[in-house]
């Protein structure tokens, strides 16, 4: 009787939302951060609810939703990796933004998980070491795929603008994005493990 | 007057409703906040409630000498219950030295307070606090106080901050915002001096009575906007009290009772005070002298300053910045006055804490400044806040299937889809969590509730979730069964806390008592105003004046007199003011000889 599945919204029955034109940026990898944030925090100050402390329920209420829509443009272009699953999403709609990940990849990523079980059992300040090596092996991990999705995100700006619509994206276009995704798997598997450090670390039991 | 905190609807107060102690203050007309005080000048008010002779709730002073004198009949350190049951405080039951009622504590904690039949749940508590603070404000302010800013540590979760409402509404206020004690702190500092520090990145190390959070802002264009806040809302000066207890009580003579219980604690706490001063200290107890050194309380506290490590460094990782990116550390609470809490500041942070806020005032000060901005006194800055705790649902399998993970800032509002794992399922059971655990049974369980569906093979049934949390971190939550676009709205049935029936009951209960205080208040007012004629009356009987009135007049004053020294044995107020009144305009042509002859005798 439980909740089953997290499936996503119906295909097609939600538009991507696109967070690039929202913050009047060029949609890509290596944006103006600082510009962004600029009219991110410009706009809240136009609209948080608590500026209208007087102004009815409804009001309030349309602001409220004003503002969340706001955060979750923040939070989609504030950080590169959830910048690049925003590009996939936008070009991309209905699929998943992280591809499967290469056996290879998978093969570390199961040493790894391995030796956070090692750990758990090891005693606390064995259990330490090792769990700190994992961590320092995802941190690495880490800052390749970021390093691959700023190389990406130059050869998207390279392209120059994609032509609206996704069926209309060039032979190039869609190959960074096909690399994009590869990126997103690879993160998805570190976000994983980082997870299982933590609880780790914390004495939580094994999922 | 009230400053700019009253535009229409009344004055708005800011209210740190805090474990040890509570404050409020109000931001004047010229754009400063002052902490509300009350006759004895005191800001700090004690949050500990007691039952007094007549069975009534009493705070601050008078509850403090209960407790000196009858623990066993005050509650201290009640923010520690809010939003908790009895399964969630079993563990630390024994040191939190409360006489809860296990059996009547299921959805909320019930409290007993010395022989009385009744249970006090700490929504009930807290409101008798946030009450005096009203009160304390509508003496100060000169008018009736209904609405108000409170605060809450940053960490508390959904049913702590409901609970926090709930009390708010007990007290006949009307929480507009339920604002975050680092946040608030951060606002007071940064509209506090000479100029908003513009851009710069702040961590709030906030360590309180009973609770703990850090929380790290980036200030900038009059946003303050919150990148990560993480803490344990069971972390305070109480756990170090408790510790150095059982470092040095072996030491000392076993506490007979509850009464030599709670003078032991109290004899603790001024050496761990006193440590924060000096190098070493006078622990007196049952005849035994012991001297006790900063050494001996830094090994013995070593244990519970270790947990405040793990918070730091995440809200430091979720920010996803380093010690070196941080312009200022804050330091909030009176257990950041310890010796050993400062050491430790610098070696996490990299840099000293800061003394910018006073440690005890800035929650306050800060949640005047809400306030204010609620109150559209000020245009120039807002504030940003994130969700503490991840949110989500269980899945199948008792997992959990994150919702809005931790840190997103609000309000926010989120949509999800699920879908059906066995074939003709008629309901699906939908149950809200909060809480950083993998399994759903480990994290805060929020509200449990079904959402009838028409029977279908497994998957086909797409039930549309939708999570909407306010700038105050309250979560509201909605399903519909999107296949068939019938909304199904269901009201989320909380888990925890006051039900509506029990808030409505207490409200009702509430209304009873406000105008019983009402008539009493009037009562005590009509008898002090009576008193002072009388005796202004008295003192010109006996004067050389009294003689020059004519007999008409001194009978009138002296019959008025008596009948309202009678009236003043009975109860009725009406009764003394008529009579005072009338008192008052009888005596006119005696208080004229009075003044008459002083006049003269001047000559």
């Amino acid at each position: 009787m439980s909740i089953g599945q997290d499936v996503g919204a119906p295909a097609g029955a939600v538009h991507p939302q696109d967070f690039f034109a929202m913050f009047e940026v060029a949609p890509g990898l290596l944006l103006d951060t600082e510009a962004v944030r600029r009219r991110y925090l410009e706009r809240v100050r136009q609209l948080h609810p608590d500026l209208y402390g007087d102004a009815g329920p409804e009001e309030r209420e349309m602001r409220l939703g004003m503002t969340a829509h706001l955060n979750d443009g923040w939070r989609a272009l504030s950080r590169l990796d959830a910048r690049a699953e925003t590009l996939v999403r936008l070009y991309r709609p209905g699929e998943d933004a992280a591809a499967p990940v290469p056996p290879e990849v998978l093969g570390e990523a199961f040493e790894l998980g391995e030796a956070v079980d090692d750990a758990r059992r090891a005693d606390p300040s064995a259990r330490a070491d090792a769990l700190g090596r994992v961590h320092q092996r995802l941190v690495t991990w880490r800052a390749a795929a970021e390093r691959d999705l700023v190389d990406l995100g130059g050869r998207w700006d390279a392209l120059g603008e994609p032509p609206s619509g996704a069926a209309e994206l060039t032979a190039e276009h869609r190959q960074v994005l096909d690399a994009v995704r590869g990126v997103l798997g690879r993160l998805k598997v570190v976000d994983r493990l980082a997870r299982e450090v933590e609880a780790a670390r914390t004495g939580e039991p094994e999922r | 007057m009230a400053g700019a905190t009253d535009v229409g609807g009344g004055p708005i107060v800011g209210i740190d409703l805090g474990t040890t102690h509570s404050l409020v203050a109000v931001v004047e007309a010229d754009g400063r906040p002052r902490l509300l005080r009350d006759e004895a000048g005191q800001a700090l008010l004690p949050s500990i409630v007691a039952l007094d002779d007549d069975g009534q709730l009493v705070v601050g002073a008078p509850a403090q000498a209960i407790l000196a004198r009858d623990p066993g009949r005050a509650a201290w350190s009640v923010k520690r219950l809010m939003g908790r049951a009895w399964a969630d405080l079993k563990d630390q039951a024994a040191h939190l030295g409360h006489r809860v009622d296990a059996a009547a504590s299921e959805r909320v904690v019930q409290v007993r307070l010395g022989d009385s039949p009744r249970r006090y749940s700490a929504p009930e508590l807290s409101a008798a606090l946030l009450r005096a603070l009203a009160r304390r404000a509508e003496a100060a302010l000169g008018q009736p106080v209904a609405r108000a800013v409170v605060t809450v540590p940053a960490y508390f979760d959904d049913a702590q901050r409901q609970a926090t409402r709930d009390a708010g509404r007990l007290a006949g206020l009307d929480v507009l915002r339920i604002l975050n004690e680092p946040t608030a702190a951060c606002l007071a500092y940064g509209l506090e001096g000479e100029r908003a520090p513009e851009g710069t990145t702040v961590a709030v190390f906030d360590l309180g009575g009973g609770t703990f959070d850090v929380s790290v802002l980036r200030l900038e264009a009059g946003v303050f906007q919150v990148l990560a806040t993480a803490g344990d809302t069971h972390l305070g000066g109480d756990d170090l009290d408790a510790a150095l207890l059982a470092a040095w009580a072996p030491r000392l003579p076993t506490p007979a009772d509850d009464l030599q219980r709670e003078r032991l604690r109290r004899q603790v706490v001024a050496a761990k005070h006193a440590l924060s001063e000096r190098p070493a200290a006078d622990l007196a107890f049952g005849g035994v002298n012991l001297t006790v050194t900063r050494a001996e309380l830094e090994a013995a506290v070593a244990p519970v300053l270790a947990r405040l490590e793990g918070p730091c460094r995440r809200a430091l990782a979720d920010a996803r910045i380093t010690p070196a990116d941080l312009d200022h550390v804050l330091l909030v609470g009176g257990a950041t006055r310890v010796p050993a809490v400062k050491r430790l500041v610098r070696d996490l942070f990299g840099r000293p804490g800061s003394d910018a806020v006073h440690p005890d005032e800035a929650v306050a000060l800060g949640a005047a400044h809400q306030a204010h901005i609620m109150a559209g006194g000020r245009r120039d800055a807002v504030l940003l806040d994130v969700l503490p705790l991840s949110l989500g649902l269980e899945s199948y399998g008792g997992g959990v299937s994150v919702v809005l993970p931790r840190n997103t800032p609000v309000p926010a509002i989120a949509t999800d889809h699920y879908t059906t794992f066995v074939d003709d399922q008629t309901a699906v059971l939908v149950h809200v969590v909060q809480g950083e655990r993998a399994l759903a049974a480990d994290n805060r369980s929020l509200a449990r509730f079904r959402v009838p569906i028409p029977p279908r093979p497994a998957g086909a049934t797409r039930l549309e979730v939708r999570f909407v949390v306010d700038a105050n971190g309250l979560l509201s939550v909605t399903a519909r069964d999107a296949e068939t676009g019938t909304v199904r709205e269901v009201e989320v049935k909380p888990t925890y806390g006051l039900t509506s029936d029990e808030l409505d009951r207490l409200l009702a209960d509430a209304q009873a008592h406000a105008e019983a205080d009402a008539e009493t208040r009037r009562l005590t007012e009509a008898r002090a105003k009576a008193e002072r004629v009388l005796a202004a009356t008295d003192r010109g009987r006996a004067s050389p004046a009294w003689a020059s009135l004519g007999e008409e007049p001194r009978m009138a004053i002296e019959a008025l007199s008596r009948n309202l020294r009678r009236a003043l044995g009975g109860d009725d107020p009406d009764a003394i003011e008529a009579l005072t009144k009338t008192l008052d305009k009888a005596a006119v042509p005696l208080a004229e000889a009075v003044v008459t002859a002083a006049l003269r005798q001047g000559d």
